[in-house]
């Protein structure tokens, strides 16, 4: 087996062309925007309220999604930018009574921080502040997911705002979501594991990368990076050259959960398409328990499985190569060029000059 | 209680008459007090006298029966004074604040008892006891070697000097020092009958004040007995001879157990020189004798219903501060079969981590150590052998296939990794265990190997890295540090760890040694105990990755140490060494 | 070329090396893989990597014969200048990381083992020089190549298992 992980090593964690996102340098600019946006919301938003002549709420935030589980990656240039996510809660029923709409709660917020940016966006299950820079208009943003409170619902749980502008009302939802307690599911296992824990953060985000490099950005086409998150849930476990030093073996582990995500695809029916196919699944250990990948298309599910064997044979021949060189120009084919491939003169341990004698053989 | 406080409680406990029948009370002169009063014991009026100590209720009051009739004559009522033993006071839990119970729970346990005793389960009673109260018949003590059967035979008796008597079946049954080998002994043989006698015999034994058995009671106590033997069988066992003096056991099996037996000792005299059990003469004197329980299958550790460690020959290589604990713990398991190697002998720098202190100083640790476990264990059988393993090896005086078990404790590395080799080539080669112990107390290793299983010593030294340095990846000290320190000039090298350290790791090898005897171990773990890093990292040393890992991910990694490129144990596997092509 | 297309040959190391040759690079010496009954033995040095933090082994280069080689049926000897400068140059410009591994030549058979005068010059070269590592020889027989490892100041020869 070639020895990789060096590689790997850089391609996750090298200060300029790793992967990784820190939570000190880029972020440092998204969270300075995040509190911009959370002093902005309890300055603006008692205004907003009053002119609808509602009573006012005063809003809670989390940090939530990738950058609060820690396992952000760079965007790839020309991509969807850097993003960090924020949970907004109200303690304001999700039904009953004074009861706001998904979509009408979301407008309050919406127009509370109208002005902060040139585009501020209501998407389903978010409301999205642009931020432009150098020039380009959506360099990254911050997406804001609105919740209905537990302390303000009959059944303690949070409710997430789902809906856009144009839904109807049947179209809008109260979701039930609970980010912490999957994150909970998640690091739970590794609890007293800190390699278990580190080397889970690395696949996820050699996954996540793996789906930038292989998927167009657009719709649905790729499989959810919190989807993948839920595989490696499922089908992770740490993997080392020497278990005694806890001596990585990225490249091992990353063959195990393909081999285990290729493995549980299967013929099965597909709840919310109504639909019978070859899917996989990425089913919450929380609520709702729904299947994250539930809107692929049964085409997208096909490319997904396709692009994931490529991966699988992309892995494999790295184990099987002699080569690190050889083996790093197979795996920059499917993490793109951010993986390095070192030069074949590195790869050598140094030797001395040989000398060539005269010899006969018969 | 004080005694103003005592008298107090009892005025009230008395004159309400819950706690005690009415009775005359007195103080005593260490200020306790004593109740005289009668009891109800299964319809008779049992007089008695309750004595409580000054410490009542924190020791059980005293309960003394007063009517000579049934003294000594009921079981758990003893002659000393009459004391009714009313309850095993081991495990119990007596209430200091509620003297009135601890009495109450005294006078009922006492009837109980009492009542017992009257009813018709008397025999009974006694037979439980039969130890206790045989002991209190007295007489001559003898010590017993032989392991009790079930068949009647003849056994030997040895007097020696200092009144040592003891009492065995074949030599091999006695400890070393007791056998004719020992020069020290100079005996007198007499012979000894061991009788068990048929399940369900049952009677009183004799009183303390009464007479002992006569020839009558005792041939009729025996009857049934004897009567199941063949009588051809009798007739050896009770030949006339020279049998002026003589000795008899009687095995009574012990009510509610299959194998256990109380022995019960008799001395006769036989004017005729007859054997008692033998002739219908009547000149016969009997004695109680005691017979005290020194034999192997009543002292040697059980193992809590494990297969039995006693006959397993151990091995143990280097008799430093790990092998002398360990020698020691695995005398304690009742491992009696030892062979200890080491060439050197016990420096005075060593003495207080060294199990032998200051008496092995100066000595060979390997001989030292013999002496002092066959001093200290009975039946202990210690091998000495007082040079470099290497040698003795070469030499042939250790056979290591003769071994159930070998345990490598030399604290050397490289003199290890080259046993691991060794060992391993040998056909019908024996489980190995290394342990060894790291510095300023951060931990200590013990790793079982067996031969033909994949996980050796060289495992350890094995890196998936080829280029990485040699070092002993279990370590939890961080590789390449140096921590001998010369104590004085150069010449003695000294690693900082103390006995404790040593005693812990001695510990943990031979908790792994009873597990690979005991089969209850197929595989070949790598056990690991971690201590605090406090001491390290102050002498300015760091810890390494293995040491941040939880005592129970190490446990649940122990076979994670396994190399699939050892160049020792890795036997065929598609990436090893290539076979011959033709 | 007519060949069918060639795959990297690999062979298993003692210890759990491998040693790789690329199919570029057996390409070159089967191309003199004397099929012909009366084309001559060829041969030449090979020089490559010993694979850092591993224990494989991959082979970059080999140089093939030249002017001052003298080829037979049977025998083939190599000329020692011309080698040294193409391994020289090859050293060089790597880096100082291509280094020597080891020689090859055909044999006239289907699966080759070494001869006699092979075994003298290949102990030969054992005993010249003080390598740590291994040194492997290849003969590229008829049907199948065959490779052999040996660490210096030894004269034992270790037929390694190809890799399927
Ligand atoms: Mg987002
Ligand atoms: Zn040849
Ligand atoms: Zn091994």
């Amino acid at each position: 087996m070639a020895n990789v992980q060096t590689q790997f090593d850089t391609f996750h964690s090298d200060k300029k062309t790793g992967i990784r996102l820190g939570r000190f340098k880029k972020e440092k600019q998204l969270r300075d925007k995040r509190n911009v946006i959370r002093r902005r919301l309890k300055a603006n938003l008692p205004g907003v309220f009053a002119k609808y002549g509602e009573p006012n709420l005063v809003p809670k935030f989390k940090d939530q999604g990738s950058y609060k589980m820690n396992t952000g990656i760079k965007p790839l240039a020309g991509g969807s930018g850097y993003d960090i996510d924020q949970g907004v809660y109200f303690e304001t029923p999700k039904d009953g009574e004074g009861a706001y709409s998904p979509l009408t709660l979301k407008k309050r917020v919406e127009e509370a921080l109208n002005g902060l940016t040139d585009t501020i966006r209501i998407r389903r299950p978010c409301v999205t502040v642009f931020y432009k820079e150098n020039g380009v208009e959506e360099a990254y943003h911050v997406d804001l997911a609105i919740y209905s409170a537990r302390g303000s619902n009959s059944d303690g749980k949070d409710y997430l705002a789902v809906g856009r502008v144009g839904d109807s009302l049947s179209e809008q939802e109260w979701k039930v979501s609970d980010p912490a307690g999957l994150q909970h599911e998640l690091f739970r296992r590794f609890e007293d594991d800190t390699h278990g824990r580190q080397q889970f953060r690395r696949i996820m985000r050699f996954m996540k990368r793996w789906k930038d490099v292989n998927f167009s950005s657009a719709g649905n086409g790729a499989p959810r990076g919190i989807g993948l998150t839920l595989n490696a849930h499922y089908g992770f476990t740490p993997t080392y050259s020497d278990w005694l030093n806890r001596t990585r073996d990225d490249l091992g582990a990353l063959r195990k959960l393909v081999d285990d995500m290729l493995s549980r695809f299967s013929h099965q029916y597909r709840e919310k398409r109504q639909e019978w196919g070859r899917c996989l699944i990425a089913k919450l250990p929380v609520e709702p328990v729904s299947d994250v990948y539930e809107n692929m298309t049964l085409v997208q599910m096909t490319s997904f499985e396709t692009k994931l064997k490529d991966l699988k044979a992309a892995l494999d021949a790295a184990h099987e190569e002699s080569d690190p060189h050889e083996a790093c120009k197979g795996l920059q084919k499917v993490f793109g060029s951010d993986f390095p491939v070192p030069a074949k003169s590195d790869t050598a341990r140094k030797a001395a000059a040989g000398a060539a004698s005269s010899g006969l053989s018969g | 209680m004080t005694t103003e406080a005592l008298e107090a409680w009892l005025s009230v406990a008395t004159a309400t008459g819950l706690v005690l029948p009415p009775g005359e009370m007195q103080p005593d002169n260490d200020g306790g007090f004593r109740i005289t009063t009668t009891l109800a014991v299964a319809g008779l009026s049992v007089g008695i006298l309750i004595v409580l100590a000054h410490d009542f209720p924190k020791d059980a009051p005293l309960v003394l029966v007063q009517d000579s009739q049934l003294l000594g004559r009921l079981p758990h009522v003893f002659r000393n004074a009459g004391v009714v033993c009313y309850s095993t006071s081991e495990g119990l839990l007596l209430n200091r604040q509620q003297p009135e119970t601890v009495l109450t729970w005294a006078v009922k346990e006492t009837i109980r008892t009492l009542e017992e005793g009257l009813g018709t389960s008397q025999v009974a009673e006694f037979m439980r006891e039969l130890e206790v109260y045989w002991r209190q018949l007295g007489g001559p003590e003898v010590v017993n070697f032989y392991n009790p059967s079930s068949e009647a035979r003849t056994l030997t008796s040895y007097s020696a000097k200092d009144n040592l008597r003891w009492l065995a079946g074949a030599e091999q049954e006695m400890p070393p020092r007791h056998r004719a080998g020992n020069k020290l002994l100079t005996t007198i043989k007499e012979k000894a009958t061991y009788l068990p006698l048929l399940p369900g015999t049952a009677f009183i034994p004799p009183a303390p004040n009464e007479p002992f058995w006569t020839i009558d009671q005792l041939r009729e106590l025996v009857k049934p007995t004897l009567m199941a033997i063949p009588s051809k069988r009798r007739r050896q066992l009770f030949k006339s001879g020279r049998d002026w003096n003589g000795l008899l056991v009687l095995a009574v099996p012990l009510v509610g157990h299959k194998s256990h037996v109380t022995l019960l000792g008799i001395a006769y005299t036989s004017l005729k020189g007859v054997h008692p059990l033998g002739e219908r003469g009547s000149a016969f004197d009997l004695k109680p004798v005691q017979l005290l329980r020194w034999e192997r299958s009543y002292l040697l550790p059980r193992g809590g219903g494990k297969m039995s460690l006693t006959p397993k020959k151990v091995l143990v290589i280097g008799c430093g501060a790990i092998g002398g604990h360990l020698a020691h713990e695995l005398s304690q398991t009742g491992i009696l079969y030892l062979t200890l190697v080491d060439g050197d002998r016990l420096s005075i720098e060593n003495m207080h981590r060294h199990a032998l202190g200051m008496a092995g100083v100066g000595e060979y640790k390997a001989i030292a150590l013999r002496d002092e476990l066959q001093r200290k264990y009975l039946y202990a059988e210690v091998t000495a052998i007082a040079k470099p393993i290497e040698q003795a090896l070469d030499a042939g005086e250790i056979q290591p296939e003769s071994f159930d078990l070998v345990i490598a404790a030399t604290g050397e590395a490289t003199l290890e990794r080259y046993l691991n080799e060794r060992l391993r080539a040998i056909a019908g080669a024996p489980p190995v265990i290394y342990s060894w112990l790291e510095p300023y107390g951060i931990g200590g290793h013990a790793l079982l190997t067996r031969p033909h299983q994949a996980g050796c010593l060289e495992c350890l030294y094995t890196s998936p890295n080829p280029d990485a340095p040699l070092s002993n990846r279990a370590l939890f000290a961080a590789p390449d540090q140096q921590f001998s320190l010369a104590l004085s000039g150069c010449g003695s090298l000294h690693t900082p760890y103390a006995s404790l350290d040593a005693s812990q790791t001695a510990t943990l090898a031979a908790r792994l040694a009873v597990e690979a005897l005991t089969s209850s171990q197929p595989e070949s773990p790598l056990w690991s105990w971690k201590g605090s890093d406090r001491e390290l990292k102050a002498a300015g040393f760091k810890v390494g990755p293995r040491y941040k890992l939880t005592e129970e991910t190490l446990r649940r990694d122990a076979m994670r140490y396994i190399a699939p490129n050892c160049p020792v144990c890795a036997f065929d596997s598609n990436t090893n060494a290539a076979t011959n092509h033709e | 070329m007519n060949e069918p297309e060639q795959q990297d040959l690999v062979f298993y190391r003692s210890g759990g090396g491998r040693v790789k040759v690329p199919a570029a690079v057996l390409s070159v010496m089967q191309s003199y893989a004397q099929h012909d009954p009366v084309a001559t033995e060829a041969g030449g040095v090979m020089m490559g990597r010993y694979i850092a933090s591993s224990n494989d082994v991959v082979i970059d280069v080999v140089t093939e014969p030249m002017p001052g080689d003298r080829r037979t049926r049977y025998s083939f000897y190599r000329d020692k200048r011309r080698h040294q400068a193409a391994m020289d140059a090859a050293w060089e410009a790597s880096g100082h990381t291509c280094t020597y591994l080891g020689e090859w030549h055909t044999h006239p058979e289907e699966r080759p083992t070494p001869s006699e005068i092979d075994i003298k010059g290949w102990n030969r070269r054992l005993c010249q020089d003080q390598f740590d590592e291994e040194l492997f020889f290849l003969i590229i027989g008829t049907h199948e190549p065959r490779m052999w490892a040996a660490k210096s100041a030894t004269t034992t020869w270790e037929p390694l298992k190809i890799k399927k």
